[in-house]
């Protein structure tokens, strides 16, 4: 019955329950001051209101896109849909970003999905699990011949999104705030990050993304390179490397995993394509 | 469960986000703080990092708002150990929840919903609690909730609902004064008599807190300063139960934290002033009072920034 505020009246029959004869008196004291649908519509106001708050402040560009009175209609459609399960209010928005593809806000907002996955990827980043990050220091410290079978990949706070729509751009203009433009359809992929327990994002391009890709699932350092040499342009590749590696250690997007770690006794099979240049 | 086994922490604030910086940065004179259960039931990150630097510090209370214990759903085990997991982790003086339910059919309403007030009802939370402590191997306290509906099923009043749901679980109590004087308005009872009808040894804590006045009803909202009616009622009940750990709730337009500083020197100053009374006149009912400190702890276990002082033996 507590779905959504000024339905309270109409709940019992919408909800298909029956009610005692007496209908909501039979259940609940009222007086002269508040009768019983009335007490049950400060439940019920405060259910939405809680949530939509909640969600306006996890979906901040989503609700700036929309605006107050659409944001509420959308809410009030999610939570019917997918009511909380979970213990920690947090979790009210982990399935926005699915409701929202398919929906018929998309013929106005084309890319409202994919805000809504990119605003749920910041908060997933923020309480995932901490982890020990490789840094450059550490890096530095194991023999260079030893780098192409180092076993890597990104620790849980970190999330690669691609989107088909240039979605960071907005995303970013509305949480400073400023004016944003409609995102383009133009396919972006886009990190995002967990340092000293602050979260950030920025777009990647195709080189990096497809490392971030091969990372997320573990890899060789190896592995990782001949990803990144794949697509660039020939010549480039060392140095695009080691410009990715030093911002990666520097923000502490990798991860790295003892298991794989060759003795030191065994010969590298080959060697790095370069040194870090941190 | 006894009171004493409880330390007397003195008169601490709500750790809420918008203090982070200011608490770890300039470390304020504050007896202790509480901070929301379900906040800190994450992975990892920022959280997790805050409440382990205040921990050393200062002694804090995880007071939660889903444990549901009115609810006909199974206890939730998954919530269970992780708040066993986290109370391990940071030793907090006590743990508390709410007498009520938050949902059911496994939908969780983030909210505290009332129960009617019957044997029944009694008997299902109090088996619910002994079950939680168990599970937890420490005793809980449950608070009173605001409500802004009774239930034609009721048979008996609400402080006879709580007293005897605390004394069959063998749980504590977490009095909270605004949400008795909230209730009292929304359905027309003698606040005085709440708080005359409690058990004194069952009280570990009492919350303070500000509410809405919406004409026909008084919400709950922990958005305005703690009203002087509710100050009032604060003053009785010191009078009943004695210098009862003290916690200051704000939720929403929160204020800077001297604002709520000031509100726990005010709670801290009342209980000296009855306690000084009750010495006087030999009137106390409970014959507890804080020991004169306002410094933050500096250690790592319980005891904090007043230590219990067991004046008396009055208690009923």
């Amino acid at each position: 019955m507590i779905t959504a505020p000024e339905g309270v009246a109409s709940a019992p029959e919408t909800e298909g329950r029956s009610l005692p004869a007496g209908g909501l008196s039979e259940i609940i004291v009222g007086d002269e001051r508040l009768g019983p649908a009335e007490r049950l519509a400060i439940y019920a106001d405060a259910y939405f209101y809680r949530l939509l708050e909640c969600l306006k402040d996890d979906f901040p560009t989503v609700a700036g896109m929309v605006g107050a009175e659409r944001f509420h209609e959308l809410i009030r459609g999610y939570l019917a849909a997918c009511p909380p399960f979970h213990s920690s209010v947090v979790y009210a928005g982990q399935f926005l970003p699915d409701f929202l593809r398919g929906h018929r806000a998309l013929e106005q907002w084309p890319f409202l999905a994919e805000v809504a996955r990119l605003e749920w990827s910041l908060i997933e980043v923020f309480q995932a699990p901490d982890a020990v990050t490789l840094k450059a220091q550490d890096l530095r410290a194991i023999a260079s011949e030893r780098w192409p079978e180092l076993h890597l990949r990104t620790p849980p706070a970190l999330r690669l999104v691609d989107c088909r729509w240039r979605v960071a751009e907005a995303l970013r203009a509305i949480r400073e705030p400023k004016e944003w433009q409609a995102p383009e359809p133009v396919a972006q992929s886009v990190v995002v990050w967990r340092l000293n327990g602050a979260v950030y994002y920025r777009e990647i391009a195709l080189a990096e993304r497809n490392a971030f890709s091969l990372l997320a699932e573990g890899a060789s350092f190896a592995a990782v390179c001949e990803r990144v040499a794949a697509v660039c342009p020939e010549g480039e590749a060392i140095g695009e490397i080691n410009r990715m590696l030093e911002r990666w250690l520097g923000d502490g997007c990798l991860m790295l995993e003892d298991k794989n770690l060759p003795p030191q006794t065994k010969p590298a099979a080959k060697r790095p394509p370069d040194g870090p240049t941190t | 469960m006894k009171r004493a086994d409880f330390p007397c922490l003195g008169c601490g604030v709500g750790l809420r986000t918008e203090h982070y910086d200011l608490v770890l940065q300039e470390k304020p004179a504050v007896d202790w703080f509480e901070v929301i259960t379900e906040n800190f039931m994450v992975a990892g990150g920022r959280p997790l990092q805050v409440l382990e630097s205040v921990r050393e510090r200062y002694p804090i209370v995880l007071h939660g708002v889903s444990l549901s214990i009115g609810s006909t759903d199974s206890l939730n085990r998954e919530y269970l150990a992780a708040l066993k997991k986290l109370a391990r982790r940071f030793e907090p003086a006590w743990v508390s929840d709410h007498l009520c339910w938050t949902g059911v059919d496994g939908r969780n309403l983030h909210d505290l919903l009332p129960l009617p007030y019957t044997s029944a009802v009694i008997r299902h939370v109090a088996d619910r609690v002994r079950q939680v402590q168990d599970t937890l191997e420490r005793p809980i306290l449950l608070e009173n909730v605001s409500t802004y509906m009774r239930f034609v099923e009721s048979r008996m009043s609400e402080w006879e609902f709580l007293a005897a749901v605390a004394q069959q679980a063998d749980c504590g109590i977490l009095l909270d004064i605004n949400n008795i004087f909230v209730n009292a308005f929304n359905h027309r009872f003698d606040p005085a008599r709440y708080i005359s009808s409690i058990p004194i040894e069952r009280v570990v804590q009492f919350h303070l807190a500000g509410h809405s006045d919406h004409g026909a009803y008084l919400l709950d909202t922990h958005d305005h300063p703690i009203r002087p009616e509710v100050w009032s009622l604060y003053e009785l009940a010191v009078r009943r139960f004695g210098a009862v750990s003290t916690l200051i709730e704000w939720d929403d337009n929160i204020p800077e934290f001297a604002v709520l500083q000031t509100a726990a020197k005010e709670a801290r100053r009342i209980c000296d002033s009855s306690a000084a009374n009750e010495r006087e006149s030999g009137t106390t009912d409970s014959g507890r009072t804080f020991a004169k400190t306002s410094a933050p702890a500096l250690q790592s276990d319980h005891g904090a920034g007043g230590r219990c002082v067991r004046a008396g033996n009055r208690g009923s």
